[in-house]
């Protein structure tokens, strides 16, 4: 029974460990080390607030650095890189949480995180233009009379695609199929308006073989 | 006694097991089979659902069209034309949730929003006080008889039990099954159009071919004529009403004409594959390999290759003038989120300096995003210190190099053109008070912005705010009309303009 009750204090006090050491390295400050205190001086740096190497640790004169980055940008002048300091900087701390200080939700970063997934799933063998140009398809048909006008609409319409059907549409995308579908949504367009693609090599639909080729990017032949 | 319990759970407990095993085998297949039927009426019921809201909302559409024909105040022509638009946007939605292929349903989807479009348009119209024209009269009264047939085949087959239900690898319903099309037989029976309608859709026959000339003539063709002829053999369905899609004359985003809208700002005479090839080397400053003809709607040569770091690079050359249609590569980092004003000033000035080296002169920087390691900097071209934002080149900066990666000018090529620019015939100071009183203007500027593909107003520019929201309203310079409002949303990667 001893025993038992001092591994659930052990345990405890673990946890309790483990959720001060997550919040400990959500903000770099004096003594801090790594990747992240590098990134920071770097960046310092770049726009002459700090004048030492770039060696990864969080000396005095990197916390002077920040102090007069903090003054010039209108935030709280303590020499603490939080959460704040951070996305001024336009950095990203590992262990802050995403969904803190998120801007309002729009339409845009659901459809984009929807699109992410489809590529992910019809194309992550592709390269990177053939996942770009498959997300553009989705946006050209979203702005096509023949399709339906969402993001949704046209990613889960009937018969259109495999991945959708398969389920592997819910397969939690990488960071290239989140990037080609931003590029995609921001106006790149590999396809240059095209609102098919097939695979040759695969497909069995011979209306989809008839159709004249406009442009084949990697295993994908896009009409 | 080792033997003899051997031989008891031999006789005893092996059977035993055994039983207990089929049994919970049994059970698992009864649950699952139970499962898999109440997900089977689960889904056929959100189908029929769909189909009867889909037959429900045709139906309306037609009645309101209909009454179109009769009324005649302005007042009432407005809040019909308004119910066309909501109810073709309900019937496109429904569309998309029956369980029919793609390839099936496009004709319709595309009858059924261009319909909504178009009465937008009009509405727009009417809201100015312009009357409706003869033309917009006519199209009206074959939009309706059209819509008439629709709903009623659609009622027809509702009654009758005869509307898909059973997922995608049931029969086709709209339109002739996949393969069947490839056969060049253009129509077949049920709600199928002839292939006039849907240029993307339909077989590469004979029939298909000859359809857009006609289209082209602008002729509203015969509405809901049955067409026996092209039925050919497949007439099993029992099907009299074989709808004719009509080509509407209009302007909106999903017109025809903005579909077709042919580049203005493509200038220059042809270029060879070499020649693109070395403008592409000179724009990225290393070695490329030709990678593809790309026979979209601006054609172009594609060549790719890697940057001195290993990343991939691709570029597009338009055939036409060997202007740089697109130039797409990768960050050195994957930096997110907007940085501070002292960054982003800098990102803007390369952009701008990029396009000028270009032969892109008074650009200026609009909006921005940041995302995957890059500041996104729109850029739209000016002509006597009038924003255009229809002429728009993108230009993606790495944030760490301080190089460019990326560009694309598909918008500008598409639209830019010499402008004459009417002066303004109202003042500022005369557009500002025309602002609702409730608005804080923080910025001012003068636009072309684009109503529609085909039409450009010049406008003052108001950056307000209201609260906390900011949005961005535009005056029109001539009338003074209140042409146009976006929100401005501040998201983790820039800013969004809705």
């Amino acid at each position: 029974m001893n025993r038992r009750n001092s591994i659930l204090l052990l345990l405890s006090l673990l946890l309790l460990f483990g959720a001060f050491a997550a919040t400990r390295a959500a903000s770099l400050q004096l003594g801090s080390k790594g990747d992240e205190v590098k990134q920071l001086q770097t960046k310092l740096k770049r726009w002459g607030y700090y004048g030492g190497n770039a060696d990864g640790h969080f000396g005095p004169a990197t916390q002077k650095a920040v102090i007069t980055f903090q003054q010039k940008n209108g935030l709280t002048p303590d020499g603490v890189v939080g959460e704040a300091t951070a996305r001024a900087l336009g950095m990203q701390l590992g262990g802050a949480s995403s969904s803190a200080n998120k801007g309002e939700s729009s339409s845009g970063s659901n459809d984009a995180y929807l699109l992410a997934r489809l590529v992910y799933g019809e194309a992550r063998g592709e390269p990177y233009k053939g996942k770009v140009a498959v997300a553009a398809v989705v946006l050209n048909r979203v702005n096509s009379a023949s399709f339906p006008n969402s993001v949704a609409g046209v990613v889960y319409q009937s018969g259109a695609f495999d991945v959708v059907a398969d389920g592997q549409i819910n397969l939690a995308p990488d960071s290239e199929a989140i990037r080609a579908a931003r590029d995609a949504m921001n106006g790149y367009d590999p396809t240059n308006g095209c609102l098919y693609y097939h695979n040759p090599a695969k497909s069995t639909s011979a209306w989809m073989r008839e159709k004249p080729i406009k442009i084949t990017i990697g295993s994908h032949a896009f009409f | 006694m080792s033997e003899k319990t051997w031989n008891t759970l031999q006789r005893v407990a092996i059977p035993i097991a055994l039983g207990v095993a089929l049994l919970s085998v049994s059970i698992w297949g009864a649950a699952r089979s139970a499962k898999a039927e109440s997900y089977e009426i689960a889904a056929t019921n959100m189908y029929t659902r769909a189909f009867v809201e889909l037959a429900d909302t045709m139906g309306e559409l037609s009645v309101t069209l209909g009454k179109l024909q009769a009324v005649n105040a302005p007042n009432q022509t407005v809040l019909l034309l308004d119910d066309v638009w909501r109810l073709s946007g309900a019937a496109a939605s429904l569309l998309s949730q029956i369980p029919q292929s793609h390839l099936n349903t496009e004709p319709l989807n595309r009858f059924v929003v261009q319909l909504g479009d178009y009465a937008h348009t009009l509405t727009a119209k009417a809201v100015r006080g312009t009357p409706m024209s003869a033309e917009d009269t006519e199209q009206l009264d074959t939009l309706y008889s059209i819509s008439k047939g629709l709903a009623s085949d659609l009622r027809t087959r509702l009654e009758d039990g005869d509307f898909p239900t059973e997922g995608i690898d049931g029969a086709a319903f709209f339109a002739p099954e996949e393969d069947g099309a490839a056969g060049g037989e253009a129509a077949t029976p049920g709600l199928t159009p002839d292939a006039s309608a849907s240029p993307g859709g339909g077989g590469p026959g004979g029939s298909a071919t000859a359809a857009p000339t006609a289209a082209q003539t602008s002729t509203p063709p015969q509405s809901a004529a049955p067409d026996s002829a092209a039925a050919g053999g497949d007439a099993s369905k029992s099907q009299e009403s074989i709808t004719e899609f009509p080509t509407l004359i209009y302007d909106g985003p999903f017109s025809e004409s903005t579909e077709k809208a042919e580049p203005k700002g493509l200038t220059g005479t042809p270029v060879t594959q070499e020649q693109a090839q070395a403008i592409a080397e000179k724009a990225v400053g290393h070695p490329l390999t030709f990678c593809g003809l790309s026979d979209g709607r601006i054609k172009s040569f594609d060549f790719c290759g890697q940057d001195e770091n290993g990343k991939n690079v691709d570029v597009s050359i338009t055939a036409k003038g060997g202007h740089l249609l697109w130039h797409m590569g990768q960050a050195e980092t994957e930096l997110n989120g907007v940085p501070p004003q002292s960054e982003t000033a800098r990102y803007r000035d390369i952009a701008l300096k990029y396009l000028s080296t270009l032969g892109y002169a008074s650009m200026r920087a609009t909006y921005a995003q940041y995302y995957g390691g890059c500041a996104l900097i729109n850029c739209a071209a000016t002509q006597d210190n009038v924003i255009l934002y229809s002429d728009l080149i993108k230009v993606w900066v790495d944030r760490q190099t301080l190089e460019v990666v990326g560009m694309d000018a598909r918008n500008y090529l598409f639209s830019h053109t010499g402008r004459s620019l009417p002066a303004p015939a109202i003042t500022l100071q005369e557009a500002e008070s025309l602002l609702s009183s409730r608005l804080t203007v923080q910025d001012r500027a003068l636009a072309l912005i684009p109503l529609n593909a085909q039409t450009e107003v010049l406008c003052y520019e108001f950056k307000c705010a209201l609260g906390t929201d900011a949005y961005i309203l535009y005056i029109n310079a001539q009338t003074g009309e209140e042409e146009q409002i976006f929100r401005i949303i501040d998201s983790e990667d820039g800013q969004l303009v809705l």
